[in-house]
């Protein structure tokens, strides 16, 4: 746990619903470039990990630092500011919008608009040519640049997994966290968004995510954190982890209450 | 090619709108035209923060009340000049738009809109008791025209036939709409239906959806601001009476029927709900009741308004499936 090769700390990480305890005392590290992946039986508090260092929610307590820079303060699109992206496990795209829209509004960013700017300065509109170009871009680097003029409300689940990787990645982001990027999805669609996260890792973007698709969580993480009940049970690599018999007990008895 | 038709549609709409006090010489007929332009002002004013935005405003005849004592009080009390009292209306409209949009920020739906309702009122309550500031129910007349404009010397325009008020208004009403019209073709008006979608979704992809929100608030009461300026002073006479819920309810049919979040379907809407009242002033006491049922009918068998019906007859070049639920 050397703290200069990790980018993103956090210690004693807690969060309470009342008496529900989402989350307590969970420290984690994810260092620069690697595939991180956070596993863990239904309600163990991996989403609520995710709201919590994007700022969506406030934790109860806990520290989350971001190259070294406390972030619990930051409210979620100056954390986006910063380098941490996020996608969502139940796909949030605008589904009014066509692709390139979504794309495109999501370089707020960049283009940084103003009612004056908007009105009267060439240049403004210069950068809003090139977020369109750049969304275009996104759009071929995900596979559905021939879809870009369609609503996003007509997309297939697939479809719209691989834009919100599309969003993400046009936010430039050093660290990208991805809920779920397989979920509900059929083999050759989760082929699809491993190659994907390897393309998107070649890049030099770190990857963290939360997966229950074992195969794939196998496959592609380089380290692999264990959550049930708000509690770390287990960190390391794949084998590691996969021999670990808190592990198996989390799993299998998750499966026999159902 | 395209942009020239664009163009030329354009002029031929201004030129034929231009000749029109030559061709309706009844001032009658002038009058609601001029009132209809308010009202176009008044529902895109709406439509940025109700259509664009999906937060229901049930405050918005405020803001035109709000623009209108204020180019009053600015004249009549403190000897403002006309044309600058106008536009500083809008201004102040802005103020009293952040001032009710920063407790708004975190409402949304059926929240959002009792406490812009109670903004309404309470502005309305307002107007009827500052007896002092405002002359209460009796309402303030004999509110200035503005001066003449002169062009060097020989060519005036001076404000006191319809014919010459219809041009400032034409004029007023061509540059908020193309303001209007850039703002929700750029990244702005983007932002804007992107919180109307999903706020949440708005804020993790970088855009400071509080900020944006309070722009909106801003630029929906500046607009409406200036109606109500331009208003006082072309009617002369301004009384709480003008400025009630119905008139909010009133605006809020022509955005919904003529179509939410879109730009012409706020402008089809108030000219169409401006002339239909004038038309059927035998059933006037049931007006409301009518708009009632015309705005139910409207968002279960047209939720996209008119403008909806009318793009689903034009062909669309992508082909875009059934409409999402």
């Amino acid at each position: 746990m050397n703290p200069t090769e990790s980018i993103l700390n956090v210690e004693g990480l807690t969060k309470y619903y009342g008496g529900l305890t989402a989350l307590e005392d969970f420290d984690l590290y994810v260092k620069k470039g690697e595939i991180l992946s956070l596993i863990g039986p239904n309600g163990a508090g991996k989403t609520t990990t995710f709201n919590l260092i994007t700022g969506l929610e406030s934790p109860t307590r806990g520290k989350v630092a971001f190259k070294g820079e406390d972030i619990i303060e930051l409210r979620p699109h100056q954390i986006v500011k910063k380098g941490i992206v996020r996608t969502f496990q139940l796909t949030r795209v605008f589904r009014k919008m066509t692709l390139r829209e979504n794309v495109a509004v999501a370089q707020h960013i960049a283009i940084r608009p103003g009612i004056w700017s908007a009105l009267l300065s060439p240049s403004e509109r210069r950068r809003e040519q090139k977020g369109v170009e750049k969304a275009e871009e996104m759009l071929r680097f995900v596979n559905l640049f021939s879809k870009r003029g369609d609503l996003a409300a007509n997309l297939s689940l697939g479809e719209q997994k691989r834009l919100e990787l599309a969003i993400g990645l046009s936010l430039d982001p050093e660290l990208l966290l991805l809920d779920e990027p397989v979920a509900g999805m059929n083999p050759k669609e989760t082929q699809e968004i491993i190659g994907l996260i390897g393309s998107i890792r070649k890049k030099g973007i770190t990857v963290f995510l939360i997966e229950h698709d074992m195969r794939m969580v196998m496959g592609i993480s380089e380290r692999i954190i264990v959550l049930n009940y708000g509690k770390k049970i287990a960190e390391g690599s794949p084998e590691e982890v996969s021999r670990n018999p808190a592990v198996v007990e989390a799993y299998l008895g998750a499966r026999d209450r159902q | 090619m395209k942009l020239w038709t664009k163009f030329l549609v354009g002029l031929l709409i201004v030129g034929g709108l231009a000749c029109l006090p030559w061709m309706i010489k009844n001032p009658y007929y002038l009058h609601i035209i001029i009132m209809s332009g308010i009202f176009v002002l008044l529902a895109s004013s709406m439509n940025l923060i109700t259509g664009c935005t999906g937060r229901l405003n049930l405050g918005h005849a405020a803001f035109y009340g709000i623009g209108a004592y204020a180019s009053t009080l600015l004249v009549m009390r403190l000897g403002f000049p006309v044309w600058l009292a106008m536009f500083l209306a809008g201004l102040i409209t802005i103020f009293f738009g952040i001032l009710i949009g920063v407790p708004c920020l975190k409402l949304k739906g059926a929240y959002l809109a009792i406490t812009t309702l109670a903004f309404g009122e309470i502005t309305r309550l307002a107007m009827m008791n500052l007896v002092g500031l405002t002359n209460g129910p009796l309402g303030i007349r004999g509110i200035p025209n503005p001066p003449p404009i002169i062009f060097g010397g020989s060519l005036a325009i001076s404000f006191e036939s319809k014919t010459s008020y219809y041009y400032l208004l034409l004029a007023l009403c061509l540059v908020c709409l193309v303001i209007i019209r850039r703002l929700l073709s750029s990244q702005i008006g983007r932002t804007f239906v992107a919180i109307r979608e999903d706020e949440v979704r708005a804020e993790t992809v970088g855009i400071d959806t509080t900020h944006i929100k309070m722009m909106n608030f801003a630029l929906g009461a500046f607009f409406a601001g200036l109606a109500g300026a331009f208003y006082a002073h072309y009617v002369r006479f301004i009384s709480p009476d003008t400025f009630t819920l119905n008139e909010t309810f009133t605006i809020l049919t022509m955005v919904v029927i003529g179509g939410l979040g879109t730009f012409y379907g706020p402008i089809i809407g108030g000219i169409l709900f401006t002339f239909l009242p004038e038309l059927l002033r035998a059933i006037a006491d049931y007006r409301m009741m009518i708009y009632g049922l015309m705005m139910s009918v409207a968002i279960i068998f047209m939720p996209e308004g008119i403008i909806g019906v009318l793009q689903s007859w034009i062909p669309r070049r992508t082909e875009q499936g059934g409409r999402s639920g």
